[in-house]
């Protein structure tokens, strides 16, 4: 991010190490090296790859596949639902780090797997469980996904664009000193 | 603790205040630090 040259050879030995790591056959990551991955830790690998390849990184165009592998085999293409270490379930917070993986590695917002997992964010809105990592990825997934289903203006504003129930708001009146905090 | 977000929901415990605090940060962020991957078909993004 800083672009700062001294730091260029740790970032890219943490890529090495992050590299290293991955499940060379089901592509993804989890607590030892190369053990068959989870969809939360394959999520913030695959974060890390991607800001180091916009960072000026090297990172091996087969380690994306790889993850893209990973995806396949959690995803249910019934439901558009991401699963933790196996399709099933319905999970807002692991569909969300699927959608968003999907998004950098090149699916566009009209796939259809992206609208009806758009469309299950929608239905979990941000009061319907303050979970921080669930409203983390979701924001960037439905940010990413744009104008497709209404998804960002929903999620950013709340179903009737008033703000109400929207991530934007909602956030604002959690923060310590917000708006319904008295003053400081 | 003015400015941060109390620890609450999954991963609060491990996470704490810091974790809170910058999660809540990079969401209410993302429309200054990403450009939208993509313009939809549906539109242009907003």
């Amino acid at each position: 991010m800083t672009s700062d040259p001294l730091l260029r050879a740790s970032a890219q030995k943490a890529i090495a190490y992050v590299i290293d790591f991955q499940d060379p056959s089901g592509g993804g990551w989890r607590y030892s090296p190369k053990q068959p991955g989870d969809t939360s830790v394959t999520g913030w690998m695959f974060m890390a790859l991607k800001s180091a390849q916009m960072a000026g990184l090297r990172v091996a165009p087969e380690r994306y596949k790889l993850v893209e592998r990973f995806l396949d085999s959690v995803l249910d293409t019934k439901t558009g639902y991401y699963g933790y270490d196996k399709p099933g379930g319905a999970s807002p917070a692991m569909t969300a780090v699927g959608m968003l993986c999907r998004l950098y590695l090149g699916t566009r917002p009209s796939n259809e797997n992206l609208r009806k997992g758009g469309e299950f964010l929608k239905k979990t809105p941000p009061a319907s469980q303050f979970n921080m990592y669930y409203l983390y990825y979701a924001t960037q997934a439905m940010h990413h996904m744009g104008a497709q289903n209404d998804c960002w203006d929903t999620w950013n504003l709340g179903p009737n664009r008033n703000g109400k129930g929207g991530i934007r708001d909602f956030l604002i009146e959690k923060q310590i000193g917000g708006p319904k905090m008295p003053p400081i | 603790m003015r400015g941060s977000w109390d620890p609450s929901g999954a991963h609060a415990d491990d996470g704490g205040r810091l974790m809170m605090t910058s999660l809540a940060l990079l969401s209410l962020e993302v429309y200054y630090r990403h450009l939208p991957l993509y313009m939809s078909e549906a539109g242009a993004a907003r």
